[in-house]
């Protein structure tokens, strides 16, 4: 299977092993959606440490994703871009709002704790 | 079976073998149809003949005889008729008319093969419009707990616009709401190539709209750079319209009514929802 | 070129010479049996729906010669009522009159091209083209005899 979706807490961690046609994208993003709505997950982190290439489609459904998870109350981090796939991303002219990334896993799991700070607090 | 035979005589022994050529009828009653047939055919291999024996093929198909019992009974046919005939050159000349009876009567199974692999890709097709349009129901049916910022409902306008342009195969979608009745409050969304003057076409659909349309039903655009544009009508349960939906196409493309359907039963979802957001703001009285 | 025929198609029986038309020119074009079959039963399919919807229309055909490939083209027009959709017509899983699914959509899946275009008021016209690819030896024996004819 090309991604393995894991719990931890309320978060959902997707790691995406290998390229994934099209379809399979949506399908991922369809999958994911589901997942975040039968769950209440708080968050969900997308790791693509594995990717080399990171295309506006993929990059267009994971910020897909990331409003339908807002809309059902959670974020999205994505973690483990390549710097080579960083440098290729900056050149869509996309905003990927709200999608959001970090270094690794538990850079993402700081940033969605201080979050959810701010969020009691403010 | 007499050897000699005029086109008529084809036709009028055709309908004697198919009457006795019924739904699940027993081998020995197809084996002696289609030796008849097989013999009118090679009496006389005029046209006539040809499309008797395709006829009798199309009967067989709609009278679900299988290709296994088919083939059995054909080659046992011929090689009974090769057993009777005089001589090596009559034997090749029923050999060959065999074999383009045969042909005649399997195009229609041609055509009926072919069509499987179509069926399959339609229903594939369906089955996915569908999960995909329980998965938006059930996405906008839950968006309520979530929205906490004005800015969720131009996300979840997003959502809509994005599903519609998929499930409609449109080029584009756009999606508009006013947020607050009557203000300049608003907010537009749009999926697919970027339609020309987006905030254009969104006016034209409410002109359209405001001259009376049911949320049932949805209103085709004047056609501009599209080859087909319809608009459907976002309105509140008391009837109130506060946005609409609107696709377009390219090329010679135009809508079918499964896709306005489609697009009717986004947009009744997509008010539901937008209403829902807009009495948690306070937005609606 | 008038290598083209016509056959008007007015009852069950004209069916016959649509069909011999068709399998004549087909093999002058060189199209191997089972590809004449074909051919022909696409053209019974269309015109016994003209016979059987319309009550009468007629076919036309003519060879297409290009250097990569031959091919024939029938089209069929009516006077009818026409279809009121095309889409729906044609899509797989119509059974109208709990027929087969052969008819229209049957024809299309054996040709090449398929065109259904219906007039304003009333009327529709079916275009259909099967094609036969030359290979190069035949090309290369055209050519050659081309230059000693």
């Amino acid at each position: 299977m090309s991604v393995a979706i894991l719990r931890q807490r309320d978060y959902l961690i997707a790691s995406i092993q290998t390229d994934l046609t099209d379809s399979e994208i949506l399908a991922f993003r369809d999958e994911l959606a589901d997942r975040v709505g039968e769950r209440r997950a708080r968050a969900v982190i997308v790791d693509v440490t594995a990717l080399d290439v990171i295309d506006s489609f993929l990059a267009r459904s994971l910020r897909s994703l990331a409003i339908t998870a807002r809309l059902r109350g959670a974020e999205t981090v994505i973690v483990g871009i390549q710097p080579d796939v960083a440098i290729a991303m900056a050149h869509f002219d996309l905003n990927l709002a709200p999608l959001r990334t970090a270094l690794d896993l538990d850079e993402a799991l700081a940033v969605l704790d201080r979050l959810r700070t701010e969020a009691t607090n403010g | 079976m007499s050897s000699s035979g005029s086109a008529r005589g084809a036709t009028a022994r055709m309908p004697e073998a198919m009457r006795h050529l019924r739904a699940g009828a027993s081998h020995a009653v197809f084996r002696s149809a289609y030796a008849a047939a097989f013999q009118a055919f090679i009496d006389d291999e005029s046209e006539t003949a040809r499309l008797a024996a395709y006829e009798f093929g199309r009967e067989a198909v709609s009278r679900e005889v299988g290709l296994l019992e088919l083939s059995q009974t054909h080659h046992a046919v011929l090689a009974t008729a090769l057993t009777h005939c005089s001589d090596s050159s009559d034997s090749d000349r029923i050999t060959s008319a065999a074999a383009d009876f045969l042909l005649e009567v399997l195009s229609t199974y041609e055509m009926s093969r072919r069509g499987l692999a179509e069926a399959r890709e339609t229903v594939l097709y369906e089955r996915r419009q569908a999960t995909m349009i329980r998965r938006l129901s059930s996405l906008l049916a839950d968006t309520s707990l979530a929205l906490h910022e004005h800015s969720s409902i131009e996300e979840m306008l997003q959502i809509v616009a994005e599903q519609a342009c998929e499930l409609t195969d449109a080029a584009c979608c756009i999606a508009h709401a006013r947020t607050r009745l009557g203000c300049l409050d608003a907010i537009l969304a749009s999926a697919g190539s970027e339609p020309p003057e987006p905030s254009r076409i969104a006016f034209e659909a409410f002109e359209a709209l405001e001259r009376g349309t049911e949320a049932t039903h949805a209103v085709h655009l004047g056609a501009r750079t599209a080859s087909a544009s319809i608009a459907v009508p976002l309105a509140t349960l008391d009837g109130e319209v506060v946005g609409v939906l609107a696709i377009a196409a390219n090329g010679e493309r135009t809508f079918s009514e499964l896709h306005q359907a489609v697009l009717v039963h986004i947009a009744q979802m997509t008010a539901a929802a937008l209403e829902r957001a807009m009495r948690y703001h306070g937005s609606l009285p | 070129m008038d290598d083209e025929v016509v056959v008007e198609i007015n009852a069950d029986a004209d069916l016959v010479a649509a069909r011999a038309e068709a399998r004549a020119l087909a093999t002058r074009l060189g199209f191997s049996r089972t590809d004449a079959t074909l051919i022909a039963t696409a053209i019974s399919e269309i015109s016994r729906n003209i016979v059987v919807h319309v009550g009468k229309g007629r076919l036309v055909m003519r060879p297409l010669y290009e250097d990569h490939r031959y091919g024939l083209v029938v089209v069929a027009s009516d006077d009818g009522p026409g279809i009121r959709d095309v889409e729906a017509a044609l899509a797989e899983g119509n059974a109208a009159r709990g027929g087969l699914g052969l008819g229209l959509p049957g024809a299309r899946r054996l040709m090449d091209e398929f065109h259904v275009k219906c007039g304003s008021e009333r009327g529709t016209t079916v275009t259909m083209t099967k094609w036969r690819m030359r290979d190069e030896l035949e090309r290369l024996r055209e050519r050659r005899d081309g230059k000693n004819a």
